[in-house]
This record gives C-alpha cells, structure tokens and sequence, in this order.
C-alpha cells in the first residue's frame, strides 16, 4: 500500500545517516516487504564497498605512455596564475546590465537637447588691441538674431528709399 | 623536489596544487592514486576496455592542462569526476554512438545486445563481485553507485559530479538500489534458460 512511501524514508536514511522516522520504524515492524528491502539495502551497501577493495587491488597504473606524450606534446600545465581569474568572469546578467546601463547612458547623452552657445566675450574684452579690432570683434560675437534684425532693417531702409524715389513721398523727417 | 614519502603521504587537494605549480611527480601520483578508479567508473559508458581506457587519459590530460583551474579548497576527486563524465557524454556524442544523457536514459546498457547481456550477466554471477552485477545497470545507475560506495562521496558532490539536484541524485541512488537488489534476487537468466531447456526435454521426454 504505501510501502513505496516507506522504501523511500528507508533509501533516504542510508543516504543521510540519519536515523529513521517513528512511523517507517512501526511500518516496518509489521511489513516484511519492506523489512526485507531494508535488510538488502544495508547488505549491498556493504557489499558494495567491500568489492570496491577486491575490484581495486589490480595492479596501480602508471602515467601511460601515451598520457605521457601527450603531455611533453602539450608543455607545462596551466598554473594557477594563469588560469583565467574569476574576477574578470563577467556573469552573462551582470555582463548584461553594464551593457545596459551604458546604452542608456549614451542615447540620453546623444539625445540631449543642446542650447545654441553664445560665442564668449570676456576673453575678446581682455584683449588690448585696438578698437577697431575689439568692434569688429564684438560685431562678430552678436547673437545670430541680432545680425537678423540688423539685415531686416537695411532691407527695409533700402525699401523705404526706393519707394520714395519712385513715387516721391516725404517719409519722416524728410518730408522738409 | 618531492620525495616519494612525500608525494604518498600527502592529499590529493595538495598533489594538485603541487601539480599546479609544474611538478610531474605530483600528478603522476594523482594518476596512479585515481586511474584504476575512473577506469571502473567509467567501464559502464564505454564498450570496450580500450575505448574507456582512451577516456580515462583523455581525463587525465585535461586535468593536467587545467589543472590550475581547479580550486584546492574543493576535493580533486569531486572535479576529477566531474570532468571523466562531461568527457565520456562528449565522446559519445562525437562517435555518433547512441548519446547517453545523464538525466534520462535509454537502454540499459549503450553498447551490448541480448548475448552480450547474457555473457556480461554470466560473468557477474561467476566473479560474485557485485560491481559485475552493477554494471549490467543503466550507466547513471552504475555511475551513482560507484561514487556512494565505492568513493564515498557526499551527496552535495555527487550532484556536483553528475550535474544534478540533490534530490535528483536521492531518486537515482534509491532506484538504483531497487534494481540492483531485484537482480540479486532474481535468478541468473541463463539458469532460466538451462531451466526451461530441461523442461522442455522433460517434456519431449514425457
């Protein structure tokens, strides 16, 4: 009936050394069966280890002669020092999550948006060259936006003068 | 330079570091101290001595080059182990033999056929060594004995060696003894057939 469940409990205390439980005990006091498993398994157990020592006793081989020369073939053997150090054994998970982490830092870094830079003026100020030069330099150092309205403003002054000329109206103060 | 008192006397863990460090006389004792020992260990995988001898010097190389891979605060014959059954799975599988998977496994037997597993039966009831009797036992079967009882490894190393769970290893061990204790029970098959051919003589007879 349940004798597999006890056969069990039985193979696992051989195993484990440790003593069985209360109800295999009085299992087994009444199942033969399992008695009789019981009783088998100690004695192969024994058996077992003591035929090692016969099956063992041959002859102790020697570095055979082909192990031999596979191992002058082969040179040294690794030492210890060489052989690959665990710390540099990147696990595939954390090997991953380093890839990860520099990916994101990259496409964050990529995608960043960038606000146009204004060129820096302090050093051109601390120039001792002359004026013209320093103008011209700030000219250059205007925003874009600027250098925009300035040029919008020389197209409508030239606007202005040509309308003027072509149908002769005062505009401003040049109306005098 | 190592003494032969030396090299007998001291543990398999510091053979192996000595080995490490470049000292033939040191594995050359781990050879003779572990060769017999995987040579039986591995006879159930393999058909025919020379092939498990191949394996069992294939083993050894290998621990030689790497050997500085194993770590000596572990056992040697733990790692050993490890690395006969790895390669006798490979080997296997590269001879296009019927491949022999540790977790389930097919025939009894890889190689013989119905005579041969008579013959092979035969001799394990001549010889009385239950070894003989055990090897007629799927490979994993044998190979789980050998390591309980004939090395006398603790479970966590077993499943170490054969790449298992504990319990995996708790299930293989408790059927293996099931079967091994049927087949010491039951009658030798060729006493069968002598059984039976008397019968039938009997019979004619009658």
């Amino acid at each position: 009936m349940l004798c597999f469940i006890h056969k069990w409990n039985i193979s696992r205390a051989f195993d484990s050394g440790k003593p069985l439980a209360r109800r295999t005990k009085r299992h087994l006091a009444g199942c033969e069966t399992c008695r009789a498993f019981s009783q088998l398994g100690e004695e192969m157990g024994q058996r077992l280890t003591d035929d090692t020592v016969s099956l063992l006793k041959d002859e102790r081989p020697k570095l055979g002669e082909k192990l031999r020369r596979a191992i002058d073939a082969q040179g040294q053997a690794a030492s210890p020092s060489l052989s690959r150090p665990k710390r540099l054994q990147l696990r595939p998970v954390s090997a991953a999550a380093v890839l990860l982490a520099v990916v994101g830092v990259s496409l964050i870094w990529m995608l960043r948006a960038r606000p146009a830079r204004m060129p820096q003026l302090d050093p051109l100020f601390k120039l001792d060259g002359p004026r013209a030069f320093l103008e011209s330099a700030l000219q250059k150092a205007e925003s874009p936006y600027q250098q925009e309205i300035q040029e919008l403003k020389k197209t409508l002054k030239s606007a202005a003068d040509y309308l003027a000329a072509r149908f002769d109206i005062g505009l401003g103060g040049d109306a005098e | 330079m190592d003494s032969t008192r030396d090299t007998i006397n001291t543990t398999d863990e510091e053979l192996a570091t000595r080995a490490a460090a470049g000292s033939r006389r040191a594995f050359e004792e781990l050879v003779s101290r572990y060769g017999l020992r995987l040579f039986h260990f591995l006879r159930s995988r393999s058909g025919s001595d020379e092939d498990v001898e191949d394996i069992v010097q294939e083993t050894f190389l290998k621990a030689y080059l790497n050997i500085g891979r194993c770590d000596p605060r572990r056992k040697f014959s733990t790692w050993l182990f490890t690395v006969a059954v790895r390669l006798s799975i490979s080997r296997h599988r590269s001879q296009g033999v019927q491949p022999l998977p540790l977790a389930s496994e097919g025939p009894e037997h890889p190689s013989p056929g119905p005579q041969e597993a008579l013959i092979r039966e035969e001799e394990a009831g001549k010889a009385g060594n239950i070894w003989l009797q055990a090897r007629t036992l799927k490979p994993s079967e044998y190979q789980v004995l050998w390591l309980r009882y004939a090395e006398e490894m603790p479970m966590k190393d077993i499943a170490l060696a054969m790449k298992k769970s504990l319990v995996g290893v708790r299930v293989l061990l408790h059927r293996s003894r099931l079967k091994l204790g049927k087949k010491l029970r039951a009658p030798s098959p060729s006493a069968g057939l002598a059984e039976a051919a008397t019968a039938g003589q009997r019979l004619s007879i009658l």
